[in-house]
């Protein structure tokens, strides 16, 4: 577990969702600089990591939580949506089945924060596994999946994109995060602005 | 048949189907013509074997075994229904096991399992134990899905199949026994036939896959025995990770609390020992708890110690909370982070965090410590909770709550709330509010009511609001009972009552709230309320309630508004200036009377009141002109110089109205303040005639304005009638006298006026230059 120093920073619940095994608690660990590890550990209702950093010169204690793939806790995990304020949609570039599966879980999100939809990305894991042309195709068809939901959502003050990650090689899992973070920051700022100071 | 007379017939082709077999003796002999040296007796003695519906299967085998023959090999390929029943017994002998698996594995599985099929249905344990034989023997066909394998079988035959496994288990090649294991793993009720074999593998072979699968095989014997050869197997030896997973996984199913202590000890090594290990946990059950609750004190512990909790449920709970209120330091920290996920799955994430937060309740610090990091952990949801707790009745509890708040930070709180402003506004409404009124600082205060209210109302408006207000009322600390009355203003005249009530408090500051919010509600409800608190003795109160009565218009309260106008401080009088101002022409005539009051405080404010009054109020007050005694008159001026050039319209009406002469001369003066130039030729009249004082004094009042006015009538007198004003002019203000002589010397026709001025007012202008410090011989040559 992380020592983590709590107080006056930022917090920055963050969900990673996807179906089961598409590999979110390898894109945890990676993050976290944690080995990589082929067994499937499954997760039970949801994990947790925290871990500090700064975005945009704001010091901010990023929440990573962990939540169920699998469809037995679809109950159980929507209460660990709440007070999120950004998730990374995993799937599993192996497996296009997994990417469809997304719209799901992107409606699981904008129902279970409580503060209706926030900045969430598209990540394409286990690109170690997946051939150049694979790559390529995989790639568009997210595209279009991207395109509406950006048309969806392009009023809510952030902007949907795609990251192609690896769990195994730690390829843009670091870049996946942390733009999140970006994204998140700028649009509690967007929200500040919109909802104007009450003199 | 004998030997010789069956080689004859084999050795004439043609005579083959004349060839009839007799006994099972002369099919044996048949078998040894299948090696002869003679090609065409062999070939017919296989085809004639063919032909036949018997087979002598055991003396082909033997021959086989014997010979290695490639003719008898085929026979017993092509015929192998026939062989079946007798492969589990040559195949467990060590001089034809390797002969014969041979061939078995040159063939498909799906031909095996065909021949096992037939075989079957003519000897169903020889055919099921064939099986067994085969699939300890051959890779391919280990994980055949189809099978005669079952329960019953193995409860019945366990003895022969013992004797197989027994066999696979000594064989020196590694692949034998690690097939059967792998089959055990397929037929785990096999395992206890050969339970002896796999604790030895486990002690003391190190060939990792053996301990793999045989680790696997125990776990379904539930003997003691074999969690402790497990566990040693695990503290002692230094297996590959896929191995020890095995154990973990074998001792988690074998439930044995022994193991407790050496599973625990995987949580150092990481995942995925880790992992396995708080699965295993789990499954030993509860009574592993308090070892995971030791555990705690190590911080690397903590996400296995979860993963077990997680999985044990319930039961956790209560070792949970009993060791955040008794343990180490450490050990509460750590249990606290345990329970935001444990309690979360058992009871929802509010539920988690509301029984959080009720640990806050202690005194103390370290549980407190514990319990903040557990609930900044569960994050920004925690925050809505703790601002509820800021209304709880133990106070202790509201502390720890602010103090949790403060952790958060102002940036956090803000995105709490703001999560909530589009989904649910009546409860951001509630929660700004709590914040505004109870929570200590100043910052997050202003930032609760940024939440609650939105250009001065509140965004959102429900009884739960109202009741909260209601109920703060009732607070000890008066600073939060000041804010629920600045509040309750915007429920309108529902609140008159509640505040009405607090009229009655011995706190001043909470009972000028009071008044100030039932100002704002501006409530003919709120009227006789505010006729107490207008005389009430704090200033302050009655300064406010005086305003309210004021706004509110009513002719009720002239007595009160007239009453408050003779108290000693200014404040108050400024007040009832104001109110009187307010209600206007209702209460003129009462307070007019005022002018000639003997309190001197009274007749101040009712000057002013009355001078800041529209000039219309003048028709009331004017008909007193004739009665009103000089004390008043003389106030009465002050309250049209107050008023300004705006009295002049009425008093000119009513100057052209009335007839009286000493009313017409009140009027004059009062006209004069009004600075109305129109009455300089009735005042140059009034000095030049037998009323000069009069003439003189309002000529004074309207200044250097009637200077032109005063010139354009002397041009219209005679120089006897000049001369008179001049000789008159005594009283005349320095200033006017200064330019009338300056504008006359200008003049030819009235040049003269000029020297008579200077001459009748020159100690009066001589003290005037005096004090302006001008050189008044200077001016004196000049006009003399």
């Amino acid at each position: 577990m992380n020592e983590v120093s709590y107080g006056q920073k930022l917090y920055l619940k963050v969900i990673l969702a996807g179906e089961g095994a598409v590999g979110k608690t390898s894109l945890r660990r990676s993050y976290l600089g944690e080995s990589f590890i082929t067994n499937h550990l499954e997760t039970i209702g949801a994990d947790f990591a925290s871990l500090p950093k700064t975005v945009n010169n704001i010091s901010i204690l990023y929440q990573i939580w962990d939540i169920a793939g699998q469809d037995i806790f679809e109950k159980v995990r929507m209460m660990y949506y709440r007070g999120a304020l950004g998730a990374l949609m995993v799937f599993d570039a192996t497996k296009i089945t997994t990417l469809k599966k997304l719209e799901r879980w992107v409606k699981e999100l904008e129902q279970g924060t409580e503060r209706g939809i926030v900045p969430f990305f598209i990540i394409g894991n286990k690109m170690d596994l997946v051939s150049d042309s694979r790559r390529e195709s995989v790639s568009e068809r997210v595209k279009k999946f991207i395109d509406e939901l950006n048309s969806n959502y392009g009023s809510k003050g952030f902007k949907v994109r795609y990251f192609e990650t690896s769990a195994k090689t730690g390829e843009n899992v670091q870049d996946a995060f942390e733009e999140l973070g970006t994204e998140i920051i700028n649009y509690i700022q967007y929200r500040k602005d919109m909802r104007g100071k009450t003199p | 048949m004998n030997k010789e007379q069956l080689k004859l017939l084999l050795h004439e082709e043609d005579e083959i189907d004349k060839i009839r077999l007799e006994n099972i003796k002369d099919y044996e002999i048949l078998v040894d013509f299948l090696i002869d040296t003679n090609v065409i007796i062999r070939r017919n003695a296989y085809k004639l074997l063919f032909s036949t519906s018997y087979v002598p299967t055991e003396k082909i085998l033997k021959t086989y075994i014997k010979n290695h023959d490639l003719l008898i090999r085929e026979v017993i390929i092509e015929k192998l229904d026939h062989f079946i029943p007798l492969l589990s017994d040559y195949l467990v002998r060590e001089e034809s096991f390797e002969i014969l698996c041979e061939i078995i594995t040159s063939l498909k599985p799906v031909d095996i399992f065909n021949s096992i099929k037939i075989s079957y249905s003519i000897t169903p344990v020889s055919a099921t134990l064939a099986e067994l034989s085969i699939r300890t023997c051959y890779s391919s066909f280990s994980n055949y899905e189809e099978t005669f394998i079952d329960f019953n079988f193995i409860s019945e035959h366990s003895k022969s199949i013992k004797k197989i496994l027994a066999f696979r288990m000594n064989q020196s090649n590694p692949t034998y026994p690690e097939l059967s294991l792998l089959t055990l793993t397929k037929y785990p009720e096999l395992t206890h036939l050969i339970v002896k074999e796999l604790r030895t593998l486990v002690s003391k072979t190190d060939k990792q896959e053996h301990v793999k699968y045989a680790s696997l095989a125990l776990m379904h014997v539930d003997d003691p025995k074999n969690s402790s050869i497990l566990i040693d197997r695990l503290s002692d030896f230094d297996d590959t990770i896929d191995t020890q997973l095995s154990i973990i996984e074998a001792l988690g199913n074998l439930g044995s609390p022994k193991a407790t202590s050496i599973l625990v000890k995987q949580f150092k090594k990481g995942d995925p020992s880790g992992y396995y290990a708080a699965k295993s946990l789990a499954q030993i059950g509860e009574s592993v708890l308090p070892h995971l609750i030791t555990a705690l004190e190590e911080d690397r512990n903590v996400p296995f110690i979860i993963e077990t909790m997680k999985r044990i449920g319930d039961e956790s709970y209560d070792h949970l909370m009993d060791a955040l209120h008794k343990g180490k330091k450490d050990v509460r920290k750590n249990a606290a982070h345990c329970l935001t996920l444990v309690m979360s799955q058992k009871y929802g994430y509010e539920g988690a965090i509301r029984l959080l937060t009720t640990q806050l309740a202690g005194k103390n610090p370290s549980i407190i410590e514990a319990v903040t990091q557990a609930l900044l952990t569960l994050g920004t949801p925690s925050i809505r909770v703790l601002i509820e707790e800021l209304i709880e009745d133990d106070l202790q509890l509201r502390k720890n709550a602010i103090e949790v708040l403060h952790y958060f930070g102002n940036e956090n709180i803000e995105l709490a709330l703001d999560g909530l402003l589009d989904v649910n506004l009546p409860q951001v409404v509630k929660l700004g509010t709590i914040l505004y009124i109870y929570y200590p600082e100043k910052e997050l205060q202003d930032l609760g009511y940024s939440f609650a209210i939105h250009k001065g109302k509140f965004r959102e408006k429900d009884d739960e609001i109202f009741q909260l207000l209601e109920k703060s009322l009732n607070e000890i600390d008066p600073i939060i009972r000041e804010k629920a009355c600045e509040l309750l203003n915007q429920f309108g005249a529902k609140s008159v009552p509640i505040l009405s009530s607090i009229l009655s408090d011995p706190n001043i500051n909470l009972r000028r709230k009071a008044v100030e919010s039932l100002r704002k509600i501006k409530h003919k409800r709120a009227l006789m309320t505010l006729i107490r608190a207008a005389k009430d003795n704090d200033d302050s109160i009655a300064e406010i309630s005086t305003r309210a009565l004021g706004e509110l218009r009513d002719p009720g309260v002239v007595d009160v508004i007239i009453d408050n106008m003779r108290r000693p401080k200014i404040l108050v009088r400024e007040a009832a200036v104001y109110a009187a101002v307010q209600i206007g022409a209702p209460i003129v005539k009462k307070l007019s009377e005022k002018l000639s009051a003997p309190n001197q405080n009274l007749v101040k404010s009712t000057i002013k009141a009355l001078g800041q009054m529209d000039s219309k109020i003048l028709d009331l007050i004017l008909p007193k002109l004739k009665t009103a005694d000089e004390r008043w008159f003389n106030n009465f001026q002050q309250v049209i110089k107050n008023m300004g050039k705006n009295a002049a319209s009425p008093l000119k009406k009513y100057y052209y109205k009335i007839k009286s002469t000493k009313t017409k001369d009140r009027l004059l003066i009062l006209l004069s303040l009004a600075r109305e130039t129109s009455i300089v030729p009735e005042a140059i009249k009034k000095v030049v005639e037998e009323e000069h004082k009069l003439g003189i004094k309002a000529l004074n009042n309207l200044g250097q304005e009637s200077i032109k006015l005063i010139i354009k009538e002397m041009k219209k007198l005679n120089a006897e009638g000049r001369k008179t004003f001049a000789n008159k002019s005594r009283g005349l203000n320095a200033d006017i006298i200064v330019e009338l002589i300056k504008t006359a010397a200008k003049d030819k026709k009235i040049s003269s006026l000029s020297k008579q001025l200077l001459k009748i007012h020159t100690r009066v202008l001589r003290r005037y230059f005096h004090d302006q410090q001008i050189k008044f011989d200077e001016f004196q040559m000049k006009y003399s």
